[in-house]
């Protein structure tokens, strides 16, 4: 992958010269900007941004508003790719085709890194993308399933609390749950 | 403006009040339940270990209905869970068996195969009632976790017999979900006989007489004082006077109702609890259906089964649905098979609306074959359970299959005891 493929809707959506958008607009495709917890600006197209159950029920109550809207918990990088998702969405809302769909969902979250994912979720919950957050959990379900404790806690960075006795005890109790797991 | 977009959400979502913390990002709660109510039990059950939070969204009673939810759309039919008292085996242990998992085989401990009494099977939990020790088990087949319930009340730990009395317990322990609550509920019916003894003056021998005769009621709930519970005394208003002669002691459970087949000398008749109201009815069998052969839930309606015996047609099996309890609406349905099958018993049902119908003969009952029959298409078809063949089956009486329940089954993670998060070692 080049090192322009890391973040290609960012660059994409920000240097965007104003005469196109002007050109877009007059196809009536309105855009809609967006700004991150980072700072970051996003101009979106208004189909893209009603996916983004947040963000329409903003416009829901004020439909006149030109004002930027801050999205206060949305990093600029896991932002993107959600993005990235929802556009593809679109394709499918024109067009149904279930098989095309989950083919398409699939491939979105094979390239992701756990790390994409991990980040990715809190963005999609946000912005109540349900579609998005439902092919994320179901990938993330994915990649666990067969795993360790140690590897699912490193997966979600959370801290093992538990001290040695008491996770002993917890192997013990269910002795055949830790039969087959993968290796790390 | 532009604040309000983050007051909307937080005034809108009350799900996400609570936050997993973590190095990277927040997951909230809600969506931890998510992803761990799409994995398999074995799972699940592995990351209680991750931390103390993940051991209590676990132990949620809310999260086992949601895994168990989840399961049965995910598993559509293909976890099949097979029950039968093992032959090979002389003295204890039922064996399950589980399609998914490759026939993990569940020994239930202490329960003496002569003695037992197993419930039907409902959401992969069952009550086990062994007749001579008066125990009552529930076990969770997935979790393999067993509990024994506190001892029925209106059982004395020692039995009141004296030198010229003797009392006779006869308790029938039927075991329900009751699908609004959420709640599992034993329900104990127990006959009381009291007997007076008397010498014959004429010949010296001891002649027994009725002197009382009582039946009791007390139910217990595991759903919500799970493990801490006792026995509750009811007065459900039972129909009978005093007499449970009749009342066969297999029960189904369908809709928050348990049903018992009820043989009365000219008729036969059903009897209902309801598990919400706590009280008994009295459903009347349809004329032509009784003598039916098999009583199962199939979508949350009770439906009796029977093959039809009369006739050139013997590929035929009627089924009559209970419609609408209250007020008593049957509907009769009727299940043509392949002409090639000459002997086919209904032995389970699926709750997806599939029944399931197994071929034996009395020579080789190891020869099982089990059919799908799905009620909206009438669509019939072999399921391949190559692991039935190499299973000794006990064989009842003309080729009937006795003890043997095969059964869809989905995973679920319910715990039966108090808090296991306390269990797992905070007190020690």
């Amino acid at each position: 992958m080049s090192s322009s493929a890391e973040n290609p809707t960012l660059t994409a959506e920000i240097t965007k010269p104003s005469t196109e958008i002007a050109t877009e607009t007059a196809q009536s495709a309105k855009k809609i900007t967006l700004k991150t917890s980072d700072d970051q600006i996003f101009e979106v197209e208004e189909s893209v941004a009603m996916e983004f159950a947040t963000v329409k029920s903003f416009f829901e109550d004020a439909p006149s508003s030109t004002d930027t809207v801050p999205l206060p918990n949305v990093p600029a990088k896991p932002f993107s790719q959600v993005i990235e998702f929802c556009k593809e969405q679109i394709k499918f809302k024109a067009n149904p085709d279930e098989t095309e769909k989950k083919r398409s969902n699939s491939e979105f979250v094979k390239e992701k890194t756990n790390e994409d994912l991990v980040e990715m979720i809190p963005v999609a919950n946000y912005l109540e993308i349900k579609d998005l957050l439902d092919v994320l959990n179901q990938a993330v379900a994915d990649r666990i399933q067969n795993r360790s404790v140690e590897y699912v806690r490193s997966f979600f960075g959370i801290d093992n609390d538990f001290t040695s006795e008491e996770e002993a005890l917890l192997r013990e109790e269910h002795a055949w749950a830790f039969e087959d797991v993968d290796e790390d | 403006m532009g604040s309000s977009i983050s007051q909307m959400r937080s005034s809108s979502s009350s799900s996400s009040r609570e936050s997993v913390t973590n190095n990277r990002q927040q997951i909230p709660e809600d969506v931890i339940l998510d992803i761990l109510s799409r994995l398999p039990a074995k799972s699940v059950v592995r990351f209680r270990r991750v931390s103390r939070t993940w051991c209590s969204f676990i132990h949620d009673p809310f999260f086992a209905s949601l895994h168990h939810a989840r399961s049965i759309t995910r598993d559509k039919g293909n976890a099949l869970l097979l029950s039968y008292p093992d032959p090979s085996s002389s003295s204890t242990s039922f064996s399950f068996f589980e399609r998914k998992q490759g026939f993990r085989n569940l020994q239930i401990s202490h329960a003496d195969q002569q003695y037992a009494c197993l419930s039907e099977i409902i959401r992969g939990i069952l009550c086990i009632h062994d007749r001579r020790s008066h125990r009552v088990d529930i076990c969770n087949i997935t979790t393999q976790e067993t509990i024994t319930l506190p001892r029925s009340t209106n059982i004395p730990i020692r039995p009141g017999a004296g030198v010229d009395f003797d009392i006779v317990y006869e308790p029938r322990y039927s075991f329900g979900f009751n699908s609004s609550t959420g709640d599992y509920k034993v329900l104990n019916i127990c006959s009381i006989t009291g007997y007076k003894l008397q010498v014959n003056p004429i010949n010296g021998l001891f002649t027994r007489e009725v002197s009382r005769k009582t039946v009791e009621f007390e139910i217990f709930t595991i759903g919500c004082d799970r493990g801490a519970g006792s026995w509750r005394k009811i007065d459900p208003g039972y129909p009978y006077d005093q007499e449970l002669y009749g009342l066969t002691s297999v029960s189904v459970c369908a809709d928050g109702v348990i049903h018992w087949r009820h043989r009365l000398l000219d008729q036969e008749i059903l009897l209902a609890f309801d598990l919400q109201q706590e009280k008994f009815q009295i459903i009347q069998v349809p004329k032509e259906a009784s003598g039916f052969q098999l009583m199962k839930q199939v979508k949350g309606c009770l439906v009796l089964m029977g093959h039809v015996t009369r006739g050139y047609n013997r590929n035929k099996i009627d089924l009559w649905i209970l419609e609408d309890r209250r007020d008593q609406v049957w509907m009769k349905e009727t299940v043509l098979f392949p002409s090639y099958s000459p002997c086919l018993w209904p032995v389970g049902s699926f709750k997806t609306g599939l029944i399931l119908l197994a071929q034996h003969g009395c020579a080789n009952p190891a020869a099982w074959a089990a059919y799908y029959c799905d009620l909206e298409t009438k669509n019939i078809c072999m399921i391949h359970v190559p692991e039935l063949k190499s299973v000794k089956l006990p064989c009842g009486e003309v080729g009937k299959p006795s003890g043997v329940v095969l059964t869809v089954h989905a995973e679920n993670l319910l715990s039966l005891t108090s808090n296991a998060y306390e269990h797992a070692g905070k007190k020690g």
